[in-house]
Protein backbone atom coordinates (compact mmCIF):
# COMPACT_ATOMS: atom_id res chain seq x y z
CA UNK A 1 0.00 0.00 0.00
CA UNK A 2 1.36 3.24 -0.88
CA UNK A 3 1.34 6.59 0.64
CA UNK A 4 -1.00 7.94 -0.75
CA UNK A 5 -3.85 4.96 -0.46
CA UNK A 6 -3.73 5.48 3.26
CA UNK A 7 -4.01 9.34 2.68
CA UNK A 8 -6.86 8.97 0.54
CA UNK A 9 -8.86 6.41 3.45
CA UNK A 10 -8.53 8.33 5.61
CA UNK A 11 -9.39 11.71 3.92
CA UNK A 12 -12.31 10.69 2.54
CA UNK A 13 -14.29 9.62 5.80
CA UNK A 14 -13.33 13.55 6.88
CA UNK A 15 -14.64 15.08 3.83
CA UNK A 16 -17.98 13.20 3.56
CA UNK A 17 -18.09 14.68 7.49
CA UNK A 18 -17.11 18.26 6.53
CA UNK A 19 -19.59 18.17 3.60
CA UNK A 20 -22.94 16.82 5.49
CA UNK A 21 -21.50 19.89 8.54
CA UNK A 22 -21.27 22.21 5.64
CA UNK A 23 -24.52 21.39 3.94
CA UNK A 24 -26.66 21.77 7.96
CA UNK A 25 -25.04 24.80 8.35
CA UNK A 26 -25.79 26.44 5.48
CA UNK A 27 -28.61 24.97 3.85
CA UNK A 28 -30.66 23.56 6.78
CA UNK A 29 -34.45 24.50 5.20
CA UNK A 30 -34.66 21.24 2.71
CA UNK A 31 -38.11 21.24 1.15
CA UNK A 32 -38.99 18.73 -1.63
CA UNK A 33 -42.20 18.26 -3.10
CA UNK A 34 -44.77 20.53 -1.97
CA UNK A 35 -49.05 19.87 -1.42
CA UNK A 36 -51.48 19.58 0.96
CA UNK A 37 -54.02 17.13 2.23
CA UNK A 38 -57.76 17.31 2.51
CA UNK A 39 -59.70 14.04 3.94
CA UNK A 40 -62.98 13.68 5.45
CA UNK A 41 -63.53 11.06 7.68
CA UNK A 42 -67.12 9.53 8.38
CA UNK A 43 -68.30 9.89 12.05
CA UNK A 44 -66.30 6.80 14.01
CA UNK A 45 -62.73 9.15 12.42
CA UNK A 46 -62.26 6.20 9.78
CA UNK A 47 -62.26 6.84 5.82
CA UNK A 48 -65.24 4.40 6.36
CA UNK A 49 -69.68 4.64 7.62
CA UNK A 50 -70.03 7.87 5.69
CA UNK A 51 -73.89 8.86 6.29
CA UNK A 52 -76.06 8.35 2.66
CA UNK A 53 -79.52 8.94 3.55
CA UNK A 54 -80.77 11.67 6.15
CA UNK A 55 -83.71 13.48 7.26
CA UNK A 56 -83.99 17.22 6.36
CA UNK A 57 -81.90 19.31 9.17
CA UNK A 58 -80.76 16.13 10.61
CA UNK A 59 -77.24 16.80 12.46
CA UNK A 60 -74.56 14.43 10.99
CA UNK A 61 -70.88 14.44 12.57
CA UNK A 62 -68.27 14.11 10.11
CA UNK A 63 -64.49 14.64 10.35
CA UNK A 64 -62.21 16.93 8.63
CA UNK A 65 -58.45 16.24 7.79
CA UNK A 66 -56.17 18.68 6.68
CA UNK A 67 -52.25 18.03 6.05
CA UNK A 68 -49.79 21.27 5.50
CA UNK A 69 -46.69 20.12 3.62
CA UNK A 70 -46.77 23.24 2.11
CA UNK A 71 -42.95 24.02 3.12
CA UNK A 72 -44.37 26.64 5.25
CA UNK A 73 -46.79 28.17 7.16
CA UNK A 74 -50.25 28.32 5.31
CA UNK A 75 -54.00 29.70 6.25
CA UNK A 76 -56.38 27.25 5.24
CA UNK A 77 -60.20 28.07 4.59
CA UNK A 78 -62.65 24.87 4.37
CA UNK A 79 -65.67 25.56 2.64
CA UNK A 80 -68.70 22.99 2.85
CA UNK A 81 -71.31 23.45 -0.10
CA UNK A 82 -73.77 22.08 -0.96
CA UNK A 83 -74.61 21.11 -4.77
CA UNK A 84 -76.01 18.74 -6.94
CA UNK A 85 -75.73 16.11 -9.76
CA UNK A 86 -74.74 18.35 -12.04
CA UNK A 87 -72.69 21.06 -10.05
CA UNK A 88 -69.22 21.09 -11.61
CA UNK A 89 -66.22 21.17 -10.01
CA UNK A 90 -62.45 20.28 -10.53
CA UNK A 91 -59.02 21.14 -9.78
CA UNK A 92 -59.05 24.27 -11.44
CA UNK A 93 -62.71 25.65 -10.65
CA UNK A 94 -64.35 25.50 -7.47
CA UNK A 95 -68.22 24.73 -7.07
CA UNK A 96 -70.91 27.27 -7.91
CA UNK A 97 -73.31 26.46 -5.13
CA UNK A 98 -74.02 27.79 -1.31
CA UNK A 99 -72.08 27.59 1.08
CA UNK A 100 -73.18 25.90 4.37
CA UNK A 101 -70.28 25.70 6.66
CA UNK A 102 -66.63 27.25 6.41
CA UNK A 103 -63.37 26.42 8.88
CA UNK A 104 -60.27 28.56 8.85
CA UNK A 105 -57.06 27.59 10.50
CA UNK A 106 -53.77 28.82 10.06
CA UNK A 107 -50.95 25.82 9.91
CA UNK A 108 -47.66 24.78 10.51
CA UNK A 109 -45.30 22.55 7.92
CA UNK A 110 -46.00 19.34 8.30
CA UNK A 111 -48.36 19.76 11.11
CA UNK A 112 -51.79 18.01 10.72
CA UNK A 113 -55.53 18.85 11.46
CA UNK A 114 -58.50 16.88 12.58
CA UNK A 115 -61.68 18.85 13.29
CA UNK A 116 -65.56 17.25 13.92
CA UNK A 117 -67.86 19.22 11.44
CA UNK A 118 -71.09 18.77 12.84
CA UNK A 119 -73.58 19.46 9.82
CA UNK A 120 -77.15 19.49 8.65
CA UNK A 121 -78.80 19.57 5.16
CA UNK A 122 -82.04 22.24 4.95
CA UNK A 123 -83.46 21.00 1.61
CA UNK A 124 -85.09 17.63 0.18
CA UNK A 125 -82.92 15.98 -3.00
CA UNK A 126 -81.65 12.91 -4.60
CA UNK A 127 -78.30 12.84 -4.98
CA UNK A 128 -77.40 15.96 -3.29
CA UNK A 129 -73.18 16.46 -3.39
CA UNK A 130 -71.93 18.15 0.04
CA UNK A 131 -68.42 18.89 -1.22
CA UNK A 132 -65.41 19.84 0.64
CA UNK A 133 -63.02 22.67 -1.14
CA UNK A 134 -59.31 23.49 0.44
CA UNK A 135 -59.15 27.33 0.17
CA UNK A 136 -55.56 28.96 0.85
CA UNK A 137 -54.55 32.38 1.61
CA UNK A 138 -52.44 33.79 -0.88
CA UNK A 139 -50.03 36.75 -0.84
CA UNK A 140 -49.83 37.33 -4.52
CA UNK A 141 -53.82 37.45 -4.31
CA UNK A 142 -54.11 38.96 -1.36
CA UNK A 143 -57.03 37.06 -0.52
CA UNK A 144 -58.34 33.39 -0.53
CA UNK A 145 -57.77 31.11 -3.70
CA UNK A 146 -59.24 27.87 -4.47
CA UNK A 147 -55.84 25.16 -3.97
CA UNK A 148 -57.38 22.37 -6.29
CA UNK A 149 -58.67 19.76 -3.36
CA UNK A 150 -61.78 18.58 -3.20
CA UNK A 151 -64.07 16.03 -1.75
CA UNK A 152 -67.31 15.23 -2.05
CA UNK A 153 -70.24 12.92 -0.29
CA UNK A 154 -73.27 11.94 -1.88
CA UNK A 155 -76.80 12.24 0.25
CA UNK A 156 -80.14 11.22 -0.34
CA UNK A 157 -81.96 14.01 1.81
CA UNK A 158 -85.57 13.22 2.58
CA UNK A 159 -88.56 15.34 4.60
CA UNK A 160 -88.26 15.13 8.09
CA UNK A 161 -90.66 12.45 10.20
CA UNK A 162 -93.84 13.87 11.03
CA UNK A 163 -94.28 14.42 14.67
CA UNK B 1 -54.06 30.35 -44.64
CA UNK B 2 -50.75 32.63 -44.37
CA UNK B 3 -48.73 31.19 -41.51
CA UNK B 4 -48.62 34.37 -40.08
CA UNK B 5 -51.62 35.16 -40.09
CA UNK B 6 -52.63 31.62 -38.09
CA UNK B 7 -49.40 31.98 -35.69
CA UNK B 8 -51.39 35.31 -34.92
CA UNK B 9 -54.84 33.75 -34.75
CA UNK B 10 -53.23 31.43 -32.18
CA UNK B 11 -51.38 34.13 -30.18
CA UNK B 12 -54.72 36.63 -30.38
CA UNK B 13 -56.68 33.26 -29.00
CA UNK B 14 -54.34 32.14 -26.08
CA UNK B 15 -54.72 35.91 -24.96
CA UNK B 16 -58.10 35.72 -24.56
CA UNK B 17 -58.24 32.25 -22.84
CA UNK B 18 -55.73 33.48 -20.20
CA UNK B 19 -57.69 36.99 -20.09
CA UNK B 20 -60.65 34.71 -19.50
CA UNK B 21 -58.86 32.33 -17.13
CA UNK B 22 -57.67 35.02 -14.93
CA UNK B 23 -60.58 36.56 -14.52
CA UNK B 24 -62.61 33.68 -13.19
CA UNK B 25 -59.57 33.18 -10.96
CA UNK B 26 -60.58 36.62 -9.29
CA UNK B 27 -64.23 36.35 -9.46
CA UNK B 28 -63.58 33.11 -7.76
CA UNK B 29 -61.34 34.65 -5.15
CA UNK B 30 -64.20 37.54 -4.47
CA UNK B 31 -66.78 34.98 -4.12
CA UNK B 32 -65.21 33.06 -1.47
CA UNK B 33 -63.98 36.11 0.50
CA UNK B 34 -67.98 37.60 0.48
CA UNK B 35 -69.13 33.67 1.24
CA UNK B 36 -66.46 33.20 3.89
CA UNK B 37 -65.14 36.52 4.97
CA UNK B 38 -64.97 37.59 9.10
CA UNK B 39 -67.94 40.47 9.19
CA UNK B 40 -65.55 42.38 11.49
CA UNK B 41 -63.26 44.36 9.25
CA UNK B 42 -61.36 45.20 12.00
CA UNK B 43 -60.75 41.35 12.99
CA UNK B 44 -60.29 40.17 9.59
CA UNK B 45 -57.37 43.11 8.52
CA UNK B 46 -55.75 41.61 11.34
CA UNK B 47 -55.99 38.02 11.26
CA UNK B 48 -54.60 38.92 7.82
CA UNK B 49 -51.81 41.13 9.09
CA UNK B 50 -51.05 38.65 11.90
CA UNK B 51 -50.77 35.57 9.60
CA UNK B 52 -48.87 37.52 7.14
CA UNK B 53 -46.40 38.61 10.25
CA UNK B 54 -46.15 34.93 11.15
CA UNK B 55 -45.40 33.56 7.91
CA UNK B 56 -42.71 36.58 7.41
CA UNK B 57 -41.04 35.19 11.04
CA UNK B 58 -40.84 31.78 9.97
CA UNK B 59 -39.13 32.62 6.36
CA UNK B 60 -36.48 34.61 8.38
CA UNK B 61 -36.23 31.02 10.60
CA UNK B 62 -38.08 31.84 13.72
CA UNK B 63 -39.87 28.93 15.55
CA UNK B 64 -43.28 30.44 15.18
CA UNK B 65 -45.68 27.17 16.91
CA UNK B 66 -46.67 29.14 19.92
CA UNK B 67 -47.40 32.14 17.83
CA UNK B 68 -49.78 29.78 15.47
CA UNK B 69 -51.13 28.83 18.03
CA UNK B 70 -52.26 32.10 19.31
CA UNK B 71 -53.48 33.15 16.06
CA UNK B 72 -55.61 30.22 15.83
CA UNK B 73 -57.00 30.97 19.00
CA UNK B 74 -57.49 34.29 18.07
CA UNK B 75 -59.64 33.17 15.04
CA UNK B 76 -61.67 30.78 17.00
CA UNK B 77 -62.59 33.91 19.53
CA UNK B 78 -63.20 36.10 16.70
CA UNK B 79 -65.79 33.71 15.47
CA UNK B 80 -67.22 32.97 18.45
CA UNK B 81 -67.86 36.80 19.34
CA UNK B 82 -68.98 36.82 16.05
CA UNK B 83 -72.01 34.19 16.13
CA UNK B 84 -72.76 35.36 20.03
CA UNK B 85 -72.51 39.35 18.99
CA UNK B 86 -70.04 39.26 22.03
CA UNK B 87 -68.31 42.75 22.13
CA UNK B 88 -65.97 41.99 25.32
CA UNK B 89 -64.91 38.61 23.77
CA UNK B 90 -64.20 40.49 20.12
CA UNK B 91 -61.99 42.83 22.60
CA UNK B 92 -60.06 40.02 23.90
CA UNK B 93 -60.03 38.41 20.33
CA UNK B 94 -58.56 41.79 18.76
CA UNK B 95 -55.97 42.29 21.76
CA UNK B 96 -54.78 38.54 20.79
CA UNK B 97 -54.20 39.79 18.01
CA UNK B 98 -52.66 42.27 18.50
CA UNK B 99 -50.06 40.20 20.65
CA UNK B 100 -49.16 38.41 17.51
CA UNK B 101 -48.69 40.65 15.43
CA UNK B 102 -46.36 42.65 18.01
CA UNK B 103 -44.22 39.30 18.81
CA UNK B 104 -43.77 38.11 15.59
CA UNK B 105 -40.87 40.32 14.08
CA UNK B 106 -39.16 39.24 17.39
CA UNK B 107 -39.46 35.63 16.81
CA UNK B 108 -38.02 36.27 13.33
CA UNK B 109 -34.96 38.22 14.54
CA UNK B 110 -34.62 35.42 16.48
CA UNK B 111 -34.58 33.14 13.85
CA UNK B 112 -31.81 35.60 12.13
CA UNK B 113 -29.91 35.07 15.06
CA UNK B 114 -30.09 31.64 15.22
CA UNK B 115 -29.43 30.69 11.87
CA UNK B 116 -26.26 33.61 11.99
CA UNK B 117 -24.97 31.27 15.25
CA UNK B 118 -25.57 27.90 13.12
CA UNK B 119 -23.50 29.53 10.40
CA UNK B 120 -20.85 30.52 13.06
CA UNK B 121 -21.07 27.14 14.56
CA UNK B 122 -20.72 25.38 11.08
CA UNK B 123 -17.14 27.34 10.21
CA UNK B 124 -15.68 26.49 13.05
CA UNK B 125 -16.69 23.19 13.02
CA UNK B 126 -15.74 23.50 9.52
CA UNK B 127 -12.01 24.79 10.35
CA UNK B 128 -11.47 21.79 12.59
CA UNK B 129 -12.44 19.43 10.11
CA UNK B 130 -9.93 21.12 7.81
CA UNK B 131 -7.65 20.93 10.40
CA UNK B 132 -8.00 17.56 10.91
CA UNK B 133 -8.04 16.99 7.69
CA UNK B 134 -4.50 18.79 6.97
CA UNK B 135 -2.97 17.15 9.89
CA UNK B 136 -4.43 13.44 8.80
CA UNK B 137 -2.93 14.21 5.26
CA UNK B 138 0.49 15.05 6.81
CA UNK B 139 1.20 12.19 9.45
CA UNK B 140 -1.50 9.46 8.21
CA UNK B 141 1.12 7.55 6.18
CA UNK B 142 4.21 7.86 8.87
CA UNK B 143 1.39 6.58 11.77
CA UNK B 144 0.33 3.77 8.99
CA UNK B 145 3.56 2.84 8.81
CA UNK B 146 4.06 2.60 12.71
CA UNK B 147 0.96 0.56 13.44
CA UNK B 148 1.75 -1.50 10.78
CA UNK B 149 5.31 -2.39 12.16
CA UNK B 150 4.11 -2.56 15.47
CA UNK B 151 1.68 -5.80 14.73
CA UNK B 152 3.54 -7.37 11.41
CA UNK B 153 7.19 -5.64 12.01
CA UNK B 154 8.37 -9.36 14.05
CA UNK B 155 7.01 -11.68 10.93
CA UNK B 156 9.07 -13.92 9.56
CA UNK B 157 9.09 -13.93 5.46
CA UNK B 158 9.80 -17.03 3.73
CA UNK B 159 10.17 -17.64 0.14
CA UNK B 160 7.79 -20.23 -0.88
CA UNK B 161 9.22 -22.74 -3.39
CA UNK B 162 7.54 -22.89 -6.33
CA UNK B 163 6.21 -26.35 -7.92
Amino acid sequence: MRDDEVRAIVLIPILVIAAATAYQGFFPKRTGETFSELAILGPNMKLADYPRELRVNENFTLYLYVGNHEGEVAYYAILVKLGNRSSFINETFSMDAPVIAGYKRVMMDNETWIHPMNLSVNTTGVNLRLVFEMWIYSDTANGFSYHGRWNQLWLNVTAPKPP
Amino acid sequence: MDGRILALLVLGLATVSMIVVSSSASFIDQEAEAIYAIDNEEARGKVVQAFKAVADAERKGGDVSPLVIELNSAIDLVREAESTKDEDLMKKALSRLDEVIEKAPKVGEQGIAAARWRQITSAVALGIEFSIASIAYVYSPQVFWRIWIKFKGKWNVRAIERR
